[in-house]
């Protein structure tokens, strides 16, 4: 008996030792346990807890309504998991938290448990992470003057949608600010070129033609010509070179310049 | 002439060779065809070699719009006038191309700027 004690005794203690709050409730959602973390997370006392309705104790966004885990793991008999924010004292707290059905011997729900997780540090950590990538982003499509009326966008990486969008927003931007006639593309960069980026590109040429610029796309390697008629995708709109140079003596015909060797005689005597 | 619907939608200048067409804001479906039909008979009418369509206060445009520009240019070009588009800005033709739209590309000619319009006109009349 002694034993029995002391092991369930044990059992509450290892619950409390857990840095992170644990709560219990019965069918009418009126708390039967909370560990240590718990209330001091929420700083309320014992009287303030036991037997009152978790949404008084809690204040969480998802309390009374339908994204409450909680109601939702007892009678669906299976656990949840949800983000949700909790105020105490006019502090707001971002927690992630798991609700699980509490079952008695013979498999009936008579409750529920639900242990949360301070997700605080992690959402700082998401927020810098968007941050990080947005600068990316913006790093990643430098729209270069190369000549009076000649542009390049160097494309290096992945070609996605939401970049593409980018791309195409910055060269149209940069067409205007520099009154440009050609833009040359340069996706040597780019690793792969399917039919998604290959839609993107032609987007991009014709909307930088409705502009009045013409768009050169140059740095295609053999093994890219090869996938893009593999695919069957038809370039044939687009004037394609395979270098840079090619591609900026292409843009020199285009706006008549013509670069000449310049030689220098030497004078008979 | 007929009475557009809204007033000071456009404006039509005239060079001694070509007609600069400036288009404003606000266009109505209605007013498209008064535009259009405007155009086509001074242009014939007065032997013109080409036209500029200026788009560069046209703020919003929708496929509709954009088709029935696109048939004023090929049917201006059955007459023998070349029609050049200018100063489409930046935030238009990324929504024309989000509405993908088609078009023969090599129908359409444009510029940046209404020198450059010039220049490609001047060019064609050679």
């Amino acid at each position: 008996m002694s034993n029995n004690d002391i092991t369930n005794e044990l059992k509450l203690q290892i619950l409390d030792q857990i840095p992170a709050p644990v709560m219990a409730v019965d069918k009418n959602m009126k708390i039967i346990y909370m560990n240590h973390h718990g209330k001091d997370l929420l700083k309320k006392e014992d009287s303030e807890i036991f037997g009152k309705l978790c949404s008084g104790v809690i204040n969480s966004e998802h309390c009374n309504s339908e994204k409450c885990c909680m109601v939702n793991a007892m009678t669906e008999g299976k656990p949840f998991a949800a983000k949700t924010v909790i105020s105490v004292e006019d502090k707001k707290i971002p927690l992630e938290y798991h609700a699980v059905p509490l079952k008695n011997k013979n498999g009936e729900v008579v409750g529920g448990l639900e242990f949360a997780l301070d997700i605080t540090e992690r959402l700082l950590y998401e927020e810098r992470l968007k941050e990080q990538s947005r600068t990316i982003r913006q790093m990643s499509t430098p729209t270069i003057k190369l000549w009076d009326g000649v542009l390049v966008l160097p494309v290096v990486g992945v070609v996605d949608s939401i970049r593409a969008q980018y791309m195409m927003e910055s060269i149209l931007n940069k067409i205007t600010e520099t009154y440009s006639k050609v833009i040359i593309l340069d996706i040597h960069g780019v690793a792969a070129v399917d039919t998604a980026v290959a839609n993107h590109l032609i987007k991009i040429t014709k909307a930088s033609r409705l502009m009045g610029c013409e768009c050169i796309l140059s740095g295609i390697s053999p093994s890219v010509a090869q996938t893009i008629i593999h695919l069957g995708i038809d370039m044939t709109s687009i004037s394609t070179k395979a270098t840079l140079s090619d591609a900026l003596s292409e843009a020199f015909s285009i706006l008549d310049l013509e670069v000449r060797e310049h030689k220098h005689e030497k004078s008979a005597e | 002439m007929k009475n557009l619907q809204s007033e000071n939608s456009i404006s039509i200048t005239e060079t001694s060779d070509f007609l600069i067409v400036t288009l404003s804001g606000e266009l109505n479906n209605m007013d498209i065809y008064t535009i259009s039909d405007m155009i086509m008979t001074k242009s014939y009418k007065k032997n013109k070699h080409g036209v500029i369509f200026n788009f560069s206060m046209v703020t919003v445009i929708d496929s509709y719009m954009f088709n029935e520009f696109y048939k004023m240019t090929l049917s201006l070009k059955l007459i023998g006038t070349n029609t050049v588009w200018i100063g489409l800005r930046p935030g238009l033709v990324s929504a024309l191309m989000d509405l993908n739209i088609s078009y023969d590309e090599n129908k359409i000619m444009s510029a940046i700027s209404l020198e450059e319009g010039f220049e490609i006109l001047y060019r064609l009349k050679r």
